[in-house]
């Protein structure tokens, strides 16, 4: 079907924005959004859902249970599964991957009940919004905090670290400046990470066993600002200084930070590398480093220019799906979601067969998050567990679609696949073959 | 196969499990007739319960070379006598078994050869739940007699879902099931896709640079694994070891489970069954390679532990029309373990005349 945008007048285009900026086609999308692929892509950036529906109900019985929201991962699958702005729902992966947080056991347990939230509250509604905003609410949340331990960071000579003779953990300002904001080449010191250490000490969780006898009143699991542990006196980053001013003076140099120029330059890096290739081509970071500066960090003018890059729309880049996409890609195809019959249980399983892959959510092994390119997720042993899925899916669900329509659908012609889906001995292989072939392991 | 006027397994384990109801300060075999048990170090003892379900053939397993009727009955099925890894001057194991041979001769294996259970009819269901329950006729109870161990251990089968009694597998066999909570764990197995799925599959992947020569590599893997070029169902023996890693790290808990009771599928060799090479050796590889990852998987606990190997019913000892062999009724158990004393074979060897054989 031929697109009616001039600018991409290619075939490909409704199955690049499809496939490659979104989480894989749906039978039938494809029409609308080959009316205007980028238009396609754009509308997504402003009004990002603030909650999928599924979502919403679990977050508001919970939130009446005055509980912390608890979300198990088959309802994080099924958002992406059902979502309409697939766009949307891929950002707000890249940006959780970007800023991890991963569950573990002991004293950060309670990181099971609060990674999900986390996503939610602290990323998902500042995608409209800009970087600086998302890194503040990052960097503030109870997740995070508990996460890389800045809630048991004390400044040495502040009131609660001198009574309980207790010292920094840096952990938290190291991740910010090499990880999340200026990346390790970023021009920082030692000293920078033990200045930001200093400058966030305060920052911690309200958690029950810490009774705060009246004062600093707040909710359990919300982010407080404990100011006798706060490290007193100026604090100087990156050749600035930053005078004490309360909770003011670090977020105050968390905003300086937010805008640096090597900060442009790594999550443009970032951005290029999960959307156009895993070795990102310069012309790309310059330009979304650029669109960075020049809109001050505007989260939608970073997204858009990602769509106007060209590199995608004219030349065969090609990223390897994630096992977690290409489950999400597959229902999707499939059209599967908890309103047919009998495909509950694909959905519940699904954190079995996320560890399977072992890509189950917020369990990344490291700060850094989940890699990102094809030689992490495409080894033999994971090639053979992504054909037996599909191939296991596709013999439970797959007798009903005619695959040889479906591949017009969802992917772009190869006249090899037709050939295999015409030979089929069964509409489930046909599925199989479809959806184990080279073709839709990338995207 | 061989009739056995003395089916000395089923009785032993029938005494085992009257034993218990008896004597439960004794632990899990300290009253068993006929088989006894090295010291343990005084840690928690652990018991292992391997269910080979459609019938091993106990005469290739554990061949009795010795025995003058074997090469007659055996035909095509029969392991040279050279390749054999001999446990005396008269039974051998089948070649596969090097694991097991090895610890045969650390005295950590009791081969128990002709026995059977008390049923006599040739139905695998029937033989496997008189296997399961314990009792004379299949379908006497509801509950296993693993089952009716449980509250004789002592342990809590408490609130914290922690049961002493643990089946790893998608499903929890008769010989756990009944009155006593047991736990339960099954690995997120994928079925193997078809042959001929994989085949056009492989032609789809050959044009793909990245993804062709992976999935080129995985797959000689895959054939790499079977040792001796024994076609070894492969996907079927890493499941079985995963069960096995499963249970070894149950078992290796303190506070995990006393008994785990563990399947492997696919004995029923009706047809093309092999002899030194081939589809049952492919699965005694499976098991002997599982065996193995137990006990080293285990570690320290294996001190503790004595694991039973037991199948439903033995083999006809003569090849049939398929180059295979049909239900019979004698088999081989196999007992094993760090707590075993081993380095014997159990039972009186009645004779592979026809006279002897059921």
């Amino acid at each position: 079907m031929p697109a009616s945008n001039t600018s991409d007048s290619s075939e490909r285009a409704g199955y690049i924005a499809g496939n490659h900026f979104g989480l894989g086609l749906r039978p039938g999308e494809l029409r609308y959004i080959n009316s205007d692929p980028r238009g396609w892509l754009k509308s997504q950036l402003d009004n990002i859902e603030n909650l999928p529906a599924s979502l919403q109900a679990q977050r508001d019985k919970n939130l009446t249970d005055n509980k912390i929201f608890q979300q198990p991962t088959s309802l994080r699958l099924q958002a992406a599964v059902d979502t309409r702005q697939p766009f949307a729902e891929r950002l707000l992966r890249f940006w959780s991957n970007h800023f991890t947080v991963a569950v573990s056991g002991g004293t950060k347990a309670v990181l099971r009940r609060i990674a999900l939230p986390y996503e939610n509250e602290a990323i998902r509604s500042k995608l409209a919004g800009d970087f600086e905003s998302l890194l503040l609410s990052v960097e503030q949340h109870p997740a995070m905090l508990i996460y890389l331990d800045n809630d048991s960071s004390f400044g040495p000579n502040s009131p609660a670290g001198r009574r309980r003779e207790r010292g920094l953990n840096e952990n938290l300002a190291r991740e910010v400046l090499e990880l999340h904001t200026l990346g390790v080449d970023g021009g920082y010191k030692q000293a920078d990470v033990t200045s930001l250490a200093k400058m966030i000490t305060g920052w911690t969780v309200m958690r029950q066993e810490r009774g705060d006898r009246g004062r600093n009143p707040g909710k359990l699991g919300e982010f407080r600002f404990l100011a006798p542990a706060h490290e007193p006196g100026q604090h100087s980053l990156l050749g600035k200084d930053y005078r004490a001013n309360g909770a003011g003076q670090e977020e105050a140099a968390l905003v300086d930070v937010a805008h640096h120029p090597a900060t442009a330059r790594y999550v443009a890096t970032r951005l290029v590398s999960h959307f156009v290739a895993d070795t990102p081509p310069v012309s790309a970071i310059d330009k979304i480093a650029m669109v960075f500066m020049e809109s001050e960090g505007s989260l939608p003018a970073i997204h858009a220019a990602l769509v106007d890059l060209d590199e995608i729309w004219q030349a065969e880049y090609r990223k390897l799906k994630t096992p977690e996409e290409l489950i999400i890609s597959t229902l999707r195809a499939m059209n599967l979601n908890t309103q047919n019959s009998g495909s509950t249980q694909v959905f519940n399983s699904m954190s079995n067969t996320l560890s399977v892959f072992n890509h189950l959510p917020f369990t990344a092994t490291s700060p850094a998050g989940w890699p990102d390119e094809a030689e992490h997720w495409g080894s033999p042993d994971a090639l053979v567990k992504r054909i037996e899925w599909v191939n296991q899916i596709t013999q439970n669900f797959g007798n009903r679609v005619d695959a040889e329509q479906l591949a017009a659908e969802i992917l772009p012609e190869n006249e090899s696949l037709q050939l295999a889906l015409c030979r089929a001995e069964s509409r489930s292989q046909g599925m199989a073959l479809l959806l184990a072939s080279p073709d839709f392991q990338w995207r | 196969m061989a009739k056995h006027k003395q089916s000395s397994i089923d009785h032993q384990r029938r005494r085992l499990v009257s034993s218990l109801a008896t004597a439960p300060a004794l632990g899990l075999f300290g009253s068993l007739p006929g088989l006894s048990f090295a010291a343990t170090d005084g840690g928690e003892q652990r018991f292992v319960l391997v269910i080979l379900r459609g019938a091993m053939d106990g005469l290739a397993a554990v061949a009795p070379y010795g025995d003058s009727e074997l090469a007659g009955l055996r035909g095509s099925l029969l392991t040279p006598q050279s390749e054999l890894l001999k446990l005396d001057s008269f039974f051998g194991l089948h070649p596969a078994f090097e694991n097991l041979h090895e610890m045969y001769q650390s005295s950590q294996a009791v081969i128990c050869h002709a026995v059977a259970s008390p049923y006599r009819e040739r139905s695998h269901f029937d033989a496997q739940n008189v296997l399961e329950i314990g009792l004379e006729q299949p379908d006497q109870t509801e509950s296993g007699w693993l089952n009716r161990c449980v509250p004789l251990l002592g342990k809590s089968g408490g609130s914290d879902g922690n049961s002493p009694a643990m089946a790893i597998g998608q499903a929890v066999p008769d010989v756990l099931k009944g009155e006593s909570e047991v736990a339960s764990w099954a690995p997120a197995v994928m079925p193997e896709p078809s042959i001929s799925t994989m085949q056009k599959l492989q032609q789809l992947y050959a044009e793909d640079a990245f993804l062709g020569t992976r999935l080129e590599q995985a797959l000689m893997a895959n054939q790499v694994v079977g040792r001796n070029g024994m076609t070894a169902n492969l996907r079927q023996g890493q499941s079985f070891g995963v069960l096995v890693d499963a249970a070894a790290a149950f078992l290796a808990d303190a506070s995990g489970p006393s008994i785990a009771v563990l399947e492997s599928n696919g004995w029923d060799t009706h047809a093309n069954q092999g002899a030194s090479q081939g589809q049952l050796a492919g699965k005694f590889c499976e098991l002997d390679w599982g065996l193995a990852r137990l006990k080293s998987d285990l570690e320290k606990t294996w001190n503790n532990t004595a694991v039973l190997v037991v199948t439903e019913f033995g083999r006809t000892a003569a090849v049939n029309g398929t180059q295979g062999t049909d239900h019979g009724t004698g088999g081989a158990a196999l007992l094993l373990g760090g707590s075993v004393k081993g380095g014997r074979i159990q039972g009186q060897w009645p004779g592979l005349a026809s006279g002897n054989l059921y």
